[in-house]
């Protein structure tokens, strides 16, 4: 099926910046914004759903479904999330376990008080789950992104070699037999892929005014979710 | 319906193990030029090989530590490749850089002796970081030592100290 919307991977610089410049695009570019938060964030809250103290609430994907409905149609919620210095991540969990609150509120509006004593705080194996698949679909997204960009700029052979020694873990010499390309040149090839990748990657997760020093620590902290 | 977009992230990410993607994380991590590139780019200079077989005996001569016997001698002990690791790791820290280019280079190949004969990461260093270090050495080193790099990096159930 074509694509309707932008591609994330022609972001202008940061994943932050593209999401404010769509937001500010009208009806389309929110529809491309929800595209893309679905398509890296549905999976992980639905696991976060699935095993928070509130799952009692329904049916994971509906709710999240329901969730992304309901605050892209409020324009502050990703408008506070631009201003927020934070990334994207924290931000959505924090909102959809607001979310999930709101509605078992709904439903039980008698229980109020002990609706509140069931809410997950950080730290949960909820919130470790989300946070591994997060970090997986986060890799996922960058990969694409990155081979969108070598194929766009000639390197779409770099790109293979790269994924080839990388994500299907192939060793030089097995690419050489199956690329024809040489150890060494190989080794070159893969590191050129590698920057590019490298680039998507903190791109997707900067957030507005991030040090360098702090998209390391959020990457780090992803790795960390993965170890345990 | 699932657009391409979608279905590519759906299946690369099913296809992730989470040893892969915490290599593929470090990838992102700021510090580009680590001491491993260094040493990289060194071993494929066009007299890499040399410099290999020099760096070597400057361990072996200096440091007292044979990569080639221990390499060969899978009962070498667990204790011993820990103590060569902290000599050479000192070199690693030289003021000279083609000093610490021969350290990193050392430091690295005992991890992956220590991980093909004992199963055993023997650094505190992030293991997805080791990993991928690991495999990109594998491609700059010669023979016989990228095969047996490559075997250590097929070691999927090495475990972390």
């Amino acid at each position: 099926m074509p694509e309707e919307h932008p591609k994330p991977s022609a972001f202008p610089s940061t994943r932050h910046t593209w999401i404010g410049k769509q937001m500010r695009d009208g009806q389309p570019g929110r529809q491309a914004v929800l595209t893309h938060l679905m398509e890296v964030y549905a999976q992980p809250l639905e696991i976060y759903c699935r095993g928070c103290s509130l799952r009692w609430l329904g049916d994971a994907d509906d709710l999240v479904r329901g969730f992304f409905a309901d605050r892209l149609t409020r324009e502050a919620f990703l408008n506070r999330w631009l201003e927020s210095n934070r990334p994207l991540r924290a931000w959505l969990i924090v909102g959809f376990k607001h979310f999930l609150f709101e509605q078992a509120r709904r439903q039980r509006r008698d229980q109020a008080e002990s609706i509140a004593s069931e809410i997950d705080h950080a730290g949960t194996r909820a919130d470790l789950a989300f946070d591994r698949e997060y970090a997986k679909r986060l890799v996922a997204s960058a990969l694409c992104a990155a081979q969108d960009r070598c194929r766009e700029t000639g390197l779409a052979e770099h790109w293979d070699v790269f994924k080839a020694h990388q994500v299907d873990g192939l060793d030089y010499e097995s690419i050489h037999q199956r690329y024809g390309v040489n150890p060494k040149r190989a080794v070159v090839m893969a590191r050129t892929a590698r920057d590019r990748f490298k680039a998507a990657l903190r791109e997707a997760v900067a957030w507005e005014g991030a040090r360098d020093d702090e998209i390391d620590g959020e990457i780090q902290a992803l790795m960390e979710a993965l170890r345990q | 319906m699932t657009s391409t977009r979608t279905q590519r992230i759906l299946e690369l990410s099913s296809s992730l193990s989470p040893t892969g993607a915490k290599t593929l994380l470090a990838m992102g991590l700021g510090d580009s030029d680590r001491p491993i590139d260094r040493v990289i780019r060194r071993l494929q200079a066009e007299d890499g090989q040399a410099w290999f077989e020099s760096a070597r005996n400057q361990l072996l001569d200096e440091v007292g530590v044979s990569l080639a016997s221990i390499r060969s001698n899978p009962a070498t002990p667990l204790e011993q490749l820990r103590e060569h690791k902290a000599a050479i790791k000192r070199w690693s820290k030289d003021s000279d850089p083609d000093t610490q280019l021969i350290g990193v280079l050392g430091y690295f190949l005992v991890l992956a002796i220590a991980s093909c004969h004992h199963s055993l990461q023997i650094s505190d260093q992030n293991p997805a970081f080791v990993h991928g270090a690991l495999r990109e050495l594998e491609a700059a080193l010669p023979a016989p030592w990228n095969c047996f790099v490559r075997k250590a990096i097929s070691h999927e159930d090495t475990k972390t100290l």
